[in-house]
Formats: structure tokens, sequence, C-alpha cells
């Protein structure tokens, strides 16, 4: 989900926060209520624990104070029957031993628990008694009266003793009371106390509460567990004990909780019985006592649950209730906030959130109203920023059109009328252009587009005031006219054609009319200001698209003139000079011939100042040229050690007249660049001839070298060197560094060196001749093609002169070649070789056939192969080759098949067959009429010689020169024939035609500027030939050829020779070469 | 919070609510009451005669309802020893779960024929201590308990009730059971009676047929007779009582029932409160009290049950002071 930054915050907490409110309302609801409940319900746990707790004690005591009373009740019973054992007034007369016997057994059985009775008598003597389970015995006399319960019963007290323990296991006490009376006797009852066990053993508290009794001592004397009583357990370390029997205890501090003999706790109360000082204990389990108060908190706590769920489940709906409206709000404003105006927010709860949801509402409305009228402006706004986009769009497009097609005006002008028409809304547009009296239709679009005849036929007539064009031409201003139909002085075609609203505007040039510019509708509808505004700006246009044609024009002619002026110029210059210097030499050569060594210094001062006037001439015109930018690229791919080979040749004798040494490093394998060869070969031969010039007795070294980079290793820079400018770097370079040894030059000098017109200073030019100019050119052509040349130099050390130059010379560092003939893939187009003697090769083995072409076709052979002798003879047929080699083992047709049927054809009996086998059956083969016999491995010397004795084009060597001038006509006439050919002349291309078809050379020498029949015309004339097409043309000229020329020459000549660039040795040396590589015809060069 | 949320909310807090319930344990208000005992219970007695109406009772007041819980498989070996051992043997072979004995005899066949069934004695059984049955009455140590009645100054009562009664009296009969009197008692009853300065007669028939041949003897030699109550007396007590009256024999008879069937005086421990603190004992047991921790209690009542019309039939008048602590007076 994409968030928006700043608004995703707001729109992701939306729902968190309507979260948080309903968990607030709740939180605070559940612990309002929830609180309430859990504090009410702890209070009355408190207090029903603390009540109960008392209540139960309460029970407890009663419980014990019941006990207490009945046991107490129990004692003092036996111990009144005691005490009126003998009734008082037996007493008064004195009591026989059989009555009181008697009275005894009475009071047994008034008192069962009585067992034994004994009398003892005032004065301390036992006297009768009874038993109840054994015999009476008669009165013992035994004197007693030491003893506690006499002594005590003496007193008027009740004597009671411990309990005590009959046969183990029965309970009993001793009681002894007084009789009434002044001396009395006593009355000691042994009594059974199980009486007392049965008491404490019927005391319940709850199930498993108890009651227990012990005497004073803390002895337990009952128990409901019997053999506790009888093991005579002691309880008087037990707290409770304790503290009831010493009494002290105040009733608020009395122990409730206590442990019992087992150390369970236990709910205690107690009561003393006194006398005999006994205490009853109650005791009730602390659980089960508490039970009744563990079920009433757990009920409490129940009760409790269901409370706070209750008050959960409210305050869910409470919150739910208040939360909802409020979530409703806030979904109503966030609607709001993201722009739907549409929904109301409903909320109806009757209370102050639906008073603000109606708020919201009126709001909400109140913002939509504004929105619809903001709307309403920005769609009238958004329609005029359209319209006027639309209109922008369309002049770019116009502008665009124009820039595009900028001297095209037919393009513009239609452009123009066609967007014109279009952006009014209107239906037709026309242009007109202002020709003397008339207008003349440039451009029409639209429905009226069938009146274009009509029109073109028929002009408008400038002052004609009846048509609209008139009336503008006239007025030079817009004119409107709302309705055709409405003007009664409108008799204009539109009227014809349907048009209702029409308008135009003139085109201005200077204030004056040069065109008018109309649109017509074809119903009433009146332009707008903007739509005037348009046309006017499209009429603007369509005055500068038209003066820059016309502009253009101008130049273009003004340019043509003076490109014609210069290559005039050259070739009228250059042409006498030639001669004078071709002359001079062959005089120097037949004067040195003939002895007459007298006039050999004149002529040769003569040949030199010639020379030295083509060299200026030719510096100049590249000056000219390279100023004028117009200096051409022409890139080809060459040999660099032979580049360099060759002009170290040229060099060499410039160097040995100072006698200089030159040196030459460059290494064979250098590899080959592409470059504008005739200007690396120019700036090379510059810089050596300089250094030669400039030194004497010295040394020139020249060193080339190939690396990466624009200073590659082996750096040749020195101190003081040009900084190159805009070097690219590249991967391939080259350096060819040229070092002397001679008068070397000051940091000035080098300052002023790349200078036009300078040398190091005025007196060398003096000193050592030449124009100052070969250096600001060679600069200017190694820049030319993405190099330079730098120079480091010291005085009196002599100079280095470094050019450096990228292997491949690309299009793009051309820079200064905007011109330059570039063909769709965007490399110079050289002249197109013609095709080589074709060779075809019958063999079966692959080899063989890649073999010979490795072999041939650096030779200028062209190699097809046939795998098969019928395939051979197919082909044989069809390409009419120059030459055939022949296998004789061959599946099929076998070579000596192949050779007959060869011969058998009389179109094909004349080619050549030379025979390439490991067969020797050399009589066979010259029988069967092969022309040579070879036999495998093949030699390539052999070969290649075979081949040229064989080939015809080896044999004829006729050139023709055509050429105006008859001195290049006689010179180069006598340099060819020197050299083997067979030279036939013309003076213009139309004789030169009817030379070929008289004798079809093998190659022709072509001037480009001859009277009648140029050079042009000629090439298109002789390609137009059959016999023609094949026959390789060389243009040697002196005129400076322009990137249109070579345009035109391009694909008719093998190769063009400028005659202002070389000396005639050059001269002719290149033209030898160039020659030699025609006939072979080069093949390994480029397919156009 | 959304409706589902809101909804699973609400039904957590139910089942929260019924896990406290549950929680809770026992519930406040009661369950339904449970029986004291839900088990059946097999109860062995051996004895002379039925189970005496207040141990039934006394077990009825403590929940003991015969046929619901338990089962009482009731033994009488009549006046045979051997019986008596056999009949033990039986029930401690059913087996039961405690084996109640009415009377000494009783009481050591059962203890010879289990040392591990919990026996509990209801109703008189001497000087248990003394008889070696168990180490001490208020720690019995062994699966005897109950009640007894340590006989010896009872008996001694008994005899000088009779020796009253009958006065005057120069020889004194005591009929034992030759079969199952130890020498202990006859020794026993000489002194007591010899200490009444009356001169002893003990007799010890030897079976019911030698009946009439004792009370010959002694209504040739004596002026009164006690009876023990042995089994031979107690299965033939209505011949007893009718040989007494025949001979005009004043006696004194160790239990009631020799009363109730005729004879004249009965001076014994109270057997109505030792039949029920037999129950007492029974309860205890069955709940797992070990009886070697029930202290042995004797009752704390006597009996003294004169028959009137049988003095009247010997012509004998019963003189007042021994009148007076009759408990029973039979017309």
């Amino acid at each position: 989900v994409r968030r928006r930054p700043g608004g995703g915050r707001g729109e992701g907490e939306g729902p968190r926060q309507h979260g948080r409110l309903f968990r607030k309302y709740v939180v605070a609801f559940v612990v309002l209520v929830g609180g309430a409940l859990v504090t009410s319900a702890a209070l009355e746990a408190y207090f029903s624990f603390g009540e109960n707790q008392q209540a139960l004690v309460a029970v407890q005591r009663e419980k014990a104070a019941t006990a207490a009373v009945v046991i107490e009740g129990y004692l003092r019973d036996v111990e009144q029957q005691l005490r009126v054992a003998i009734p008082p007034p037996l007493l008064a007369t004195g009591v026989s031993d059989e009555r009181r016997h008697y009275e005894y057994v009475l009071l047994q059985g008034r008192v069962r628990s009585i067992v034994d009775l004994t009398y003892v008598d005032p004065s301390g003597r036992e006297g009768v008694r009874v038993s109840r389970l054994g015999r009476d015995v008669a009165p013992s006399g035994a004197d007693r009266s030491a003893e506690p319960l006499f002594q005590q019963a003496r007193t008027g007290r009740t004597y009671y003793s411990e309990v005590y323990f009959r046969g183990d296991s029965e309970p009993y006490m001793t009681i002894a009371v007084p009789e009434p009376g002044p001396t009395p006797g006593v009355t000691v009852a042994e009594v059974n106390l199980k009486f007392i066990w049965d008491v404490i053993s019927r005391v319940k508290a709850g199930k498993a509460g108890y009651a227990y009794l012990v005497d004073a001592h803390g002895q337990l004397i009952a128990h409901p567990e019997i053999h506790l009583v009888l093991r005579r357990t002691d309880l008087a370390d037990l707290p409770q004990v304790r503290e009831a029997l010493g009494g002290a205890t105040a009733a608020g501090e009395e122990r409730t909780i206590a442990r019992d003999l087992q150390g369970q706790e236990v709910l205690t109360a107690h009561q003393a019985i006194d006398p005999p000082g006994w205490v009853v204990f109650v005791n009730q389990p602390l659980g089960e006592a508490f039970e009744p108060v563990r079920a009433s908190l757990l009920r409490t706590a129940l009760l409790l649950l269901v409370g706070i769920a209750l008050s959960v489940l409210a305050s869910l709906f409470l919150a739910r209730k208040m939360v909802t409206p409020i979530q409703a709000l806030r979904a109503g404003a966030a609607r709001i906030g993201a722009g739907a105006l549409e929904q109301p927010i409903a909320v109806h709860t009757d209370d102050e959130l639906e008073a603000l949801a109606d708020e919201f509402n009126r709001m909400t409305a109140r913002l939509r109203d504004s929105y619809a009228s903001l709307e309403q402006k920005v769609e009238a706004r958004t329609r005029d920023l359209a319209e006027a986009l639309g209109q922008q769009t369309a002049v770019s497009d116009v502008l665009m059109v124009i820039s595009r097609s900028a001297f095209d005006l037919q393009t513009v002008l239609d452009a123009l009328a066609e967007n014109a028409a279009r952006l009014c809304n209107a239906e037709n547009s026309a242009i007109f252009r202002l020709d003397g009296e008339v207008y003349r239709l440039a451009a029409l679009y639209g429905t009226t587009a069938n009146v274009r005849p009509v029109l073109e036929r028929q002009p408008i007539r400038a002052l004609d005031t009846s048509t609209l064009v008139g009336r503008i031409g006239l007025q030079r201003r817009a004119v409107n006219i709302p309705d055709c139909l409405a003007d009664p002085q409108y008799t204009g075609l539109a009227r014809h054609l349907g048009i209702r609203s029409t308008f135009g505007v003139p085109l201005l040039r200077e204030g004056q009319p040069i065109g008018v510019m109309v649109v017509g509708r074809n119903v009433v509808q009146p332009f707008s200001e903007r739509q005037i505004e348009l046309i006017t700006t499209f009429a603007a246009q369509a005055v500068i698209a038209m003066e820059n044609v016309r502009l253009f024009q101008e130049i273009e002619v003004a340019s043509r003139h003076k490109s014609e002026f210069l290559a005039n110029m050259s070739h009228e210059l250059r042409t006498p000079l030639n001669a004078i210097l071709s002359y001079s030499q062959l005089i120097e050569e037949e004067a040195a011939d003939a002895g007459h060594t007298d006039y050999l210094p004149d002529l040769q001062k003569i040949r030199g100042a010639g020379q030295h006037l083509l060299g200026l001439i030719n510096d100049i015109l590249d000056l000219s040229k390279i100023e004028a930018g117009k200096m051409d690229l022409y890139l080809e791919t060459f040999d660099v050690p032979s580049l360099v080979r060759d002009v170290a040749t040229v060099v060499q004798p410039l160097a040995e007249r100072n006698a200089n040494t030159l040196v030459v490093d460059c290494p064979a394998d250098l590899g080959a660049m592409h470059a504008d060869l005739t200007k690396v070969r120019q700036a090379l031969l510059n810089v050596l001839a300089n250094a030669s010039k400039f030194t004497e007795q010295g040394t020139i070294t020249l060193t080339v070298r190939r690396g990466p980079g624009p200073y590659p290793a082996g750096d040749l820079t020195a101190a003081g060197e040009q900084p190159v400018p805009d070097i690219a770097p590249a991967s391939d370079w080259l350096t060819l560094a040229v070092a002397d040894t001679g008068i070397g030059m000051t940091p000035e000098q080098v300052a002023r060196l790349f200078q036009a017109f300078t040398q190091a200073d005025a007196s060398t030019t003096r000193r050592y001749g030449g124009t100052g100019l070969g250096l600001v050119i060679s600069r200017h052509f190694c820049q030319s093609m993405g190099g330079d040349i730098g120079v480091a130099s010291e005085p009196g050390r002599g100079s280095t002169f470094t050019i450096r130059l990228p292997a491949i010379v690309g299009p793009t560092t051309a820079a200064v070649a905007p011109a330059a003939p570039v063909a769709p893939d965007g490399e110079p187009t050289p002249p197109a070789p013609a095709a080589g003697p074709l060779v075809l090769a019958i063999d079966d083995d692959p080899t063989v056939h890649d073999l010979l072409r490795r072999f041939l076709q650096p030779e200028g052979y062209q190699v097809v192969s046939a795998t098969t002798g019928e395939e051979g003879l197919r082909l044989a047929e069809t390409l009419a080759p120059a030459a055939v080699t022949l296998d004789v083992l061959m599946p099929h047709l076998d070579g000596w098949a192949v050779l007959a049927a060869l011969k058998a054809n009389p179109a094909l009996a004349e080619i050549p067959v030379i025979m390439l086998t490991i067969v020797e059956e050399r009589n066979l083969g010259y029988t069967l009429g092969a022309a040579d016999y070879l036999t495998k491995p093949i030699a390539r010397d052999r070969l290649l010689g075979v081949l040229a004795k064989h080939c015809p084009e080896a044999r004829a060597r006729a050139v023709l020169v055509v050429d105006d001038d008859a001195a290049t006509r006689e010179v180069v006439r006598r340099t060819l024939a020197s050299d083997g050919w067979t030279v036939d002349e013309a003076p213009n291309g139309r004789v030169a035609l009817d030379r070929v078809a008289a004798e079809r050379p093998a190659l022709i020498l072509l001037d480009l500027m001859m009277p009648e029949m140029d050079g042009f015309a000629f090439l298109a004339a002789l390609r137009e030939r059959p016999e023609g097409r094949a026959i390789p043309v060389v243009v040697l000229t002196a005129r400076e050829l322009s990137a249109a020329d070579r345009q035109r020459l391009n694909g008719y000549v093998s190769a063009i020779i400028q005659k202002g660039a070389y000396s005639r040795d050059e001269l002719l040396a290149e033209l030898r070469e160039r020659l030699r590589e025609v006939v072979r015809r080069p093949v390994a060069a480029r397919s156009p | 919070v959304s409706g589902l949320s809101r909804r699973r909310f609400v039904r957590g807090l139910g089942v929260a609510g019924a896990a406290v319930l549950a929680g809770c344990g026992p519930l406040p208000w009661p369950a339904q009451p449970a029986a004291p005992t839900a088990r059946m219970h097999r109860l062995g007695y051996l004895g002379v005669g039925a189970l005496a109406p207040p141990l039934r009772e006394g077990l009825r007041e403590l929940g003991y309802v015969e046929g619901q819980n338990l089962i009482i498989e009731a033994r009488d070996p009549g006046d045979s020893l051997d019986r008596s051992a056999e009949l033990a043997a039986e029930l401690v072979a059913l087996p039961v779960d405690l084996i109640l004995t009415n009377g000494l005899g009783h009481l050591r066949a059962a203890k010879a024929a289990t040392g591990t069934i919990p026996i509990v004695n209801a109703g008189g059984g001497g000087d248990l201590v003394q008889l070696g049955i168990v180490d001490s009455l208020a720690r019995p140590g062994g699966n005897v308990t109950g009640t007894t009645v340590v006989a010896d100054r009872l008996h001694g009562k008994g005899l000088q009730l009779l020796a009253e009664a009958a006065a005057p009296v120069a020889r004194m009969a005591v009929l034992c059971d030759g079969n199952t009197m130890v020498p202990q008692v006859r020794a026993y009853f000489e002194a007591e009676v010899s200490a009444l300065g009356i001169q002893p007669l003990i007799v010890d028939p030897r079976g019911p047929d030698a009946l009439e041949g004792a009370f010959a003897t002694i209504s040739e030699h004596a002026d009164a007779v006690y009876v023990v109550a042995s089994p031979l007396a107690f299965t033939h007590r209505a011949r007893v009582v009718a040989l007494a009256a025949q001979h005009r024999l004043p006696a004194m008879y160790e239990i009631a029932p020799f009363v109730r069937a005729g004879g004249l005086m009965a001076y014994q421990g109270s057997a109505i409160e030792m039949f029920r603190r037999a129950a007492y004992y029974v309860d205890r047991i069955l709940k797992g009290a070990s009886p070697a921790d029930l202290p042995i209690e004797q009752p704390r009542e006597t009996d003294f049950v004169i028959n009137l019309g049988a003095a009247r039939g010997i012509g004998l008048t019963i003189p007042e002071q021994v009148l007076v602590r009759a408990t029973e007076v039979i017309p």
C-alpha cells in the first residue's frame, strides 16, 4: 500500500484512534463499576469474616458454657447429695453404723455414679464403708485425719481429689464433704466420672468439633477419644490451656484460634468450672468452622465475577454506543478530508453528537458548493489551457517542421496552412505569394483543394479589393470578413466554395507584403482574438521560412561561386605550373643527356622556383579550405610501415642534401591505420622535410610507435612541449616522432611555431625557404583526425616533433569535416575497386579453396570455388572466369572430363585451364587442352606466375589519357611509356568516348576540367556503355575536389590523384603505383 | 473493536465464568446427603442367643441398618466350647469385618481363631488383663477390645448380697462349669466366699446331665448357691432355675437372664450399658480405628434384679437393706 507522505500518517491512525477511545471508555466503565463491586465485596468479606468468627466463637463458648454448667451441676448435685447423705434430724440424735450403712446404700441408689462411700468420723477414724462393686467391709478404724480430704472437709469446704483411674480405664474422683454440725464427720465418696465423659463426648461443634476437659493442672480428664484421657495426656503446654488455667487473660485477648493436640488449627473456646478448677474447651477445626464463611466468600466472589462480567458487557455496550457515532463522525470527517462530499454523516443519537454531525453535514454542503464552483472555474481554465497548449503544440510542431525542412519551403507552407485551419476550426486555409502584380497560390489546405487548378491558372490580382487577398495586400493588415454573403463588395472565390467566415493576414517583409495567409470557415462564426493572433504568428513563421530559403539560396549560390572560383583558380594556376615543371625536368634530362651542362643550373633554378610556387599555391589553397571549414577527410585503411617507408624514400634525398642521416625506427608489424592517408602523409612529410631543412650534418630520427592512450609507451614528449588539446582518450594510438639534431628553438619561437605565416623568425624564412604554412596545415590535418602535433625543443640541441593520431579515425573524431561525403553507415566511401580477374577453383577439397583464396586474393584475384565438376562447369558458363584451376581426382565427373567439356564448349574454350593436381599426367593434360600443369603441393609463386602469364588483363596495358592539356598528356605519356604502357590520348571526354569505343583500354587516366565534355560527363557516359562499365578510371586532376565532386565521382573511379600535391617524380611514382593497383584490381578492399 | 472480536470477548467471559465456578470445588449449597457408609459391613456374632437388642439399637443409632449396610452373621454355639471354636473359625473363613462376642468363652474362641480380625466383646468377660487376653484395659494392644466387667469385686458383691439375703448362711455353693472353669476361678471363689466368713463349696458339673446331681449336692451341703453364668448354666438356665427352686435354694445368678427365667436374684454390670457401648466400638473400628488403641470399658452402672415371686416360692423374705439396693424388682 502506498502511503502518502504526511497524509498516510493520519489515515493509518484512524482505526487505532477509534480503538483507543473505545478501550478508554471500556476501561473507565470497568474500573468504575468493577472497582465499586470489588470494594464492596472486599468490605463485606472482611466484615462477614470477622462477624462469622465472632459468632462461631460465641457459639462454641456457649457450648463450652453449657457443658460446664452441666458438669458443674452434676458435681454440685453429687456434693449436695453427699451433704444430705444422713438426714439432719438423724445427725442430731446420733447415727448408728447400721443406719449410716443403710443411708449410704440409699444414697448410692439415688446417685448412681457414687460407687463407694466411706465415713470418716470427726476424730478422723474410718467408719462405715459401702461399695457398689465390692463387698461392704466393716469399719476398719484406720486414721485418716491427716489426709487432705479430711483436713479440707473439716473446714467446711468440699474436697475434690485429682481424677484417677481404676483398673486403668475407669475415671474416678474422690469428693469429701463434711456432715453438718459442730463436730462433723466427713463423707468420702468415690465418684465415677464417666458421666462427665458422656457430657464431653456429647458436645458437638459442627461435624468434627469436640469438647474436652482439663483439670487445674492441665491434665486431660475428658475427651471423646478416651484413650487420650487414659494415657494421662498433659495439655498444660498448649497455649490456650495455659492461658485458660492462668485465668489472667482478659476477655478481649482471648485466644480463639489455636492448635490442638494434633497440631491442627482449631477455633477454640473454653469455660472454667470452679471448683474443682477444671476448664472445658470446645474446639472446632478451623477449616470446618470457616466452611460457611468460605462458602459465603465464594458466593461473594462469584457474584463479583458475574458483576464484573456484566459490567464489562455493559461497558462494551456503552462504549460502543458512545464510540460508534464518534467513529461515524471520524469516518465522515475523513471522507470530507479525502474530498468525498456527497455522503452525509449519519448519526442519530439525539444529542450533541448528532448536532455535531449536522454541523459537519452543513459544512460539507458548503464545501460541496464551493468545490462545485471551483471545479467549474478549474474546468474553464483547463479548457483555456488545453486550447493554449494545443496552439502551442501546433506552433511548436510547425516550428519543428520549419526547422526540419528549413530549405523545403513547400513543406513548411503546407504545414502552416494545415495547422492554421485545424487550430482555427476552419475547413480551409491558403497561402499566397506575391509575384509581381499577382498573388500566386503557395499552399492550400482543406475542402477547397479542387480549386487549386483554378487558382494556379488565374492568380489573384494584387489590388483587387473584391477579393480578400487583394484587400489584405492593399491594407497590409489583418482583414476579417465575418460573412462573405453579407459583404456586398466581396466577390471572391470563397462565395462559390461555400466559405462564409473568412480571415487573412499579410506576410510582410520590411513592411512590404510578400504574401497573404487566409483561413475560411464554411459556417458563419467569427474568429477569436486568440485565433487571429495564431494566424498572425503563423504568417510571421511563413515569412521567416520564405526568407530563410531565399537567404540560403543566395548563400548557396555565393558559396558555389567561391568553390568554383577556387577550383578553377587552382586548375588554371597549377596546370601551367605542372607543364613548366615537367618540361623543365625533361629539358634538364635531355640537356644532361646532350651534355649541355651549362644550362643545367638555370634549368634547376626554374624548376625550383616553379616548385616553390606550386607549394605556395597548394598551401594557400589548403589554408583557405581550412579557414573556410571545408577541409574534408577521406578515410581509408592503409599499412603504416608502407606509408613510413614511402615517405622515407621521398625524404631521403632532402635529408642527404644537408648531409643528414635519416634513421627510421618503425616496427614492421605496426599494422594498418584508418585515416586520411593523404593528410597523414603530408603531415609526416612536412615534419620530416622541416627537420631535414633545419639540420645540417646531423641525424634525423623517425620513431613510429603504436600504443594505448594519447601518450603511448616509450614516451616521446619532452620539456616545453605544447599541451595537446582536446584529445579524446583512445585505446589505440600511433605516435610518429621526428627528432633532429638541428638548431632547435627557444620557447618563444616554439610558441609562435603554429601561427600561420610564421617561422621561428623572419631570417629563417629567408635562410631556409618555405612558406611557413606547412606546420600550421599539418597540425590542422592532425587535429581534424583527432590527433595533434606536439613539439619539444631546445636551442642548439634540436627539436622533436611528435605526431599523435588515433589508429582508427572515426567519423566523430573528424571534427573539421562536417561536409565529408558520409555514406549511410557513417563511413567515408572510397572509390569502388573494380572486380579483379576471376579465378574459378574446381576442387573437391575445401582446404584447396581456402589456400587458393589466401594466395590469390591479396594479389587482386577473385576466387570462386566449386566442389564438383558439374558445379565447376556451370559456374564457368555463368561467370566466364579469367582462369580455371582444376583438380583431377573428383567424384562423379573427374578433372579430365571437366577439361574436355570446357574445351568442347566454344564459349569457354578460350579460358585458360590450369591443372592443379597430384596426378602426374602432364602429357594427357596438355593433350586435352590445359594451359598449364601444376602438381600439388601448391607453390605460391609458381601459381601466381602461371596465373599472371595466362590472365588476359596482365597482358593488356593500354592506358587512355584524357586531358585537355597537351603538356600534361605528353608528360604522362612519356612517363608511362617508359614503364612499358601503351598510351592513347584524348583531349576531351567526347574524343575519349570514341577512343574507348574503338579500342577498350585497360585503364583510363582522366582529367576532370576539360572543354566540350568534362570528366564528370565523360564518366557518366562511360558508365552508361556496357563496354565501359568495367574499365578502371583513375582521376588525375589539379582541380580542388569538393565534397559534391567526390560524391559525383563516388563509385565511378578507382583512384583520385591530385596533381597539386606532388612533384613530378612523386606524381609519376604515385601514378605508377595506382596503375599497378588498379590493374591488380584489389578486391581485399571494402566493397562499396 | 470489530464485531467478531467483541463476540469472541463475550464468549471468553462466559467460559472464564464457568471455569471459575468449576474451580470453586464444593458448591456452597449442600450436595445430596451421603449415607454414613455406603459399604456393606459384615459382622460376625459369636454368642448364645441372638444379638442383644441394645446392641442392635446402638448400631442403628450410629447409622448401621441390617440389610442396608450391615449383615450380621450370628453363630450360637450353645453350651459347647468346641462348637464355639468351630463357629469362630467359620466366621473367620467367611470372612467378616469384625467379630462380636458375648462372654469370656466365646471371646477366647474368637481370639484363638484370628489375630487380625477385630474382636469386640459385648457384655462381661472378666479380668481380661489377668486372663492374658489384652495388655491393659487402657490400651488393649491386640485385636480385642470392647466391654468387660472386671468381675472380682462384682462377684464378691453378689456373694455378699446373697449372704445378706439368705442369712444366715453357713456354707455357700458356687455353681461353675466344669468344662470351662479355669483353676484360678475355683481359688477365687473359695477366697471370696471365705472372706464373708462362710464355708465355700465349689460345684463344677461337667455337662447338663450332671446338673441334677450338682444341685442335690448343693442342697445337701449348702444354704445358698451362686450360679456363674457359664455356657452350661446359661444354656440350661431354665433347668438351673427350676432345680434351685426345687431344692428351695436361695440363689444369686451372675446375670439377669436367669432371673427373667424365674431365678431369684442377679447382680451384674449394666448389660444394657455394655451392649450399647459395644456399638460404639463397632463403629469406631469399622471407620478405621485400631482395636489395639480403643480402651476396654467397664459398665458404670450395676443391675440388681430381685424376683420377689421366686423369693415367695422358696419362702424367703428379702431383708430391707438388700431390697433397697435393687435396681429392678420383679413382683
